[in-house]
């Protein structure tokens, strides 16, 4: 299993690199031969023979740097994701993938054209927080942390259906993208270690079979604490 | 209306004190009598305002002792009311009926995100700010965020007091024409020649996006760094630490004044230096500000001592949501130098607001607690299944870390059997659940 991890440097905002860690272990405890090869900016990419991709959230600066970078390879990507490479974009690494960014000072950003959305920050505004986001796919909802200043407009197929955090646009609502291997998301972080049976769905698709069953209790443990927390605090206004 | 809001103010301060109240509601209630109280007062004509991620209340607390120890009247909001009510309150209880503050010197606390508000009010004539890092990112998103919401905290004339050795800190200069004064810590035997940590918040130019090479490292990204592309550096400093000793706990500021510290770390040796600075640009002589910090005590139970049954140990106040914070704790228990067993409790992850936010404890570099001389790990409190996955792709053996979601049960485990002597790592949130259940014995030494 070859994946590509891209901007490991500067795509890294909070913790994202353990996304990476959980899933090259994953793998290899389906049996799994793993690589992990590490591109960044000034690195020339070619996405030939990987079965996944990863980028990372990071600042809105550290983004622009990174999408000027990919954008030349915007073709060669598509042509990768239509040959059945997987992919997973997380924080505002999902936000390069639409037609353009519109900044704060309203430039345009041209974006990768993978999906038909652009994506709008706002300036001084922001959103964070925790997240609980349901997945249609699996039972257990997936928590997380929203922390974006973007939203979007345009038709997404979306992801996840936000039970508690801001979505695409607005509070609540679709959240994220899905379109065939290609997944992008707004929750920020070690998504995958937070949310096992996301992380298990998602090696199944990597595998196109259903995994072996293996037990990860600290991470099953530690999602559901955080869950039992979030739904009980879910009406109760914030106290900042 | 002036006066009535002054006497609001003081009359519900001082009612407020009996009743062991808050600090923030007389100041609301004054502004609400008079919205622009704030401009009437007649204030002092030092205003020293400090801010950034990490130090700001040891940096601020220091400042006022060596103010007070050189006879200077001071006036700060030690209550770490930083919003714009808090500091209203407390210039109100400092002035006169005529609205005249009393203090020599008005040092405030500034919070990162409400010093824009607090500044459209009055302006500090002297602007520190020590740092920028990944802090409570549930309410600041991220640094390069935080500077831009800074930047409408400057105005025209302020003096900025800068750190020198943070490459994003270094960035607030660029387009303005303040008065710009530099600290930074020059390089120490214990300084590295790469950064450290689990993430690279230096491996590219915050102005410029460029790759940047260091020449050294103090921790994460601050040392001495430049960038290729665009020429951004670390500038030359007014102040800086000049030599240090972590065993010995001293620090020589300048090549001229030694500083001897209760408590050596380079986090602390950073904040004894904006203190320092600061006072020499308030008009103190170097030999004067450095009488008074040698041997100062850090107050408010950062570092407390206490027994665990019969176990000695010592606690790090450190902060969640920022691994710089603890980063800087694990450094200071593994080199310790004896054996040693580590405690991360983590329960509530704040005290000021509800969060489940766990993301923080992958950019921590708990990859250090697999030195040897780290006996056993106690990993306690509402998270410790976050902290037990965490630690599970530390590359520490599992035979050597306990779970124990029960603060209670956790310290009697580190009373029965806990090696070597016990560091505490753990926020000021949580810290009490320590120090409820074990004997503390006193604070300010490690």
């Amino acid at each position: 299993m070859k994946i590509l991890y891209l901007y490991h440097d500067l795509m890294n905002l909070y913790g994202e690199s353990g996304n990476l860690r959980a899933l090259e272990r994953h793998l290899a405890d389906q049996g799994e031969e793993v690589s992990v090869d590490r591109r960044t900016l000034g690195d020339a990419l070619c996405f030939d023979g990987y079965d996944f991709l990863y980028i990372g959230a990071g600042t809105e600066r550290s983004q622009k740097a990174a999408l000027e970078h990919l954008r030349p390879y915007a073709g060669a990507l598509k042509e990768a994701l239509d040959g059945g490479m997987h992919a997973l974009l997380t924080g505002n690494a999902a936000s390069m993938a639409g037609r353009e960014i519109v900044d704060g000072l309203g430039k345009i950003w041209s974006g990768l054209g993978l999906l038909d959305f652009t994506a709008r920050e706002q300036a001084g505004v922001r959103y964070t927080g925790d997240a609980v986001a349901a997945f249609p796919e699996i039972e257990p909802p997936l928590v997380g942390f929203i922390n974006k200043c973007d939203d979007w407009t345009g038709r997404v197929p979306p992801l996840f259906r936000m039970v508690m955090g801001r979505g695409n646009r607005g509070e609540g609502g679709d959240e994220g993208f899905r379109q065939g291997t290609l997944l992008g998301t707004h929750l920020i972080g070690p998504v995958l270690v937070k949310n096992p049976a996301f992380h298990a769905w998602l090696v199944g698709r990597m595998l196109g079979r259903e995994p072996e069953p293996v037990s990860y209790p600290y991470e099953e443990k530690a999602w559901k604490v955080t869950y039992e927390a979030l739904m009980a605090r879910r009406d109760v206004p914030s106290e900042t | 209306m002036k006066l009535i809001a002054i006497l609001a103010c003081k009359l519900l301060r001082f009612a407020g004190k009996l009743m062991g109240k808050g600090s923030s509601l007389p100041g609301r209630v004054a502004l609400k009598l008079d919205p622009n109280i704030l401009q009437k007062l007649t204030l002092p004509d030092r205003i020293l305002a400090v801010t950034g991620s990490n130090g700001k209340t040891s940096t601020v607390e220091m400042i006022a002792h060596v103010l007070r120890e050189n006879g200077l009247k001071v006036s700060y909001n030690k209550e770490g009311s930083n919003q714009i009510e808090g500091v209203t309150t407390f210039l109100l209880s400092d002035c006169t009926l005529g609205g005249r503050v009393r203090s020599d010197v008005i040092l405030l606390e500034s919070d990162e995100r409400f010093a824009r508000h607090t500044f459209r009010h009055f302006r500090p004539t002297h602007y520190v700010i020590t740092n920028l890092y990944r802090d409570q990112l549930t309410r600041n998103g991220h640094p390069e965020w935080i500077f831009d919401i800074l930047q409408d905290s400057i105005h025209p004339g302020t003096e900025l007091i800068l750190n020198a050795d943070d490459p994003l800190v270094s960035c607030f200069p660029m387009g303005r024409d303040n008065p710009v004064v530099w600290f930074g810590v020059d390089r120490l035997p214990f300084s590295e020649e790469t950064p450290s940590g689990r993430y690279r918040d230096g491996a590219y130019c915050p102005h410029c996006k460029g790759p940047m090479e260091y020449d050294f490292c103090h921790y994460n990204h601050i040392g001495s760094y430049r960038c290729p592309a665009c020429g951004h550096h670390r500038h030359e400093t007014k102040y800086a630490v000049t030599q240090a000793s972590l065993a010995e706990k001293y620090l020589v500021l300048d090549g001229e004044y030694r500083v001897d510290m209760s408590f050596a770390g380079i986090y602390h040796m950073y904040n004894t230096l904006a203190a320092y600075a600061a006072c020499r640009e308030l008009g103190l002589e170097g030999e004067a500000v450095a009488r008074a910090l040698s041997g100062y005590a850090l107050r408010s139970g950062r570092i407390v001592s206490f027994r665990a049954g019969d176990r000695p140990g010592t606690l790090l106040a450190s902060k969640h949501e920022n691994s710089v914070s603890y980063d800087q704790s694990i450094r200071v228990a593994v080199g310790d130098g004896r054996d040693v067993t580590v405690l991360v409790l983590v329960d509530a992850i704040s005290r000021k607001y509800f969060t489940s936010e766990t993301s923080w404890l992958w950019d921590i570099d708990f990859e250090r607690l697999s030195a040897p001389s780290v006996k056993q790990i106690v990993l306690a409190g509402r998270y410790c299944w976050d902290l037990a996955a965490r630690f599970d792709y530390a590359g520490i053996d599992p035979e050597r870390i306990h779970i124990e979601a029960d603060v209670g049960r956790a310290v009697d485990w580190l009373g029965a059997n806990a090696a070597g002597y016990i560091y505490a790592i753990t926020c000021f949130s949580d810290k009490d659940k320590l120090l409820s259940r074990v004997e503390p014995e006193r604070e300010g030494q490690a």
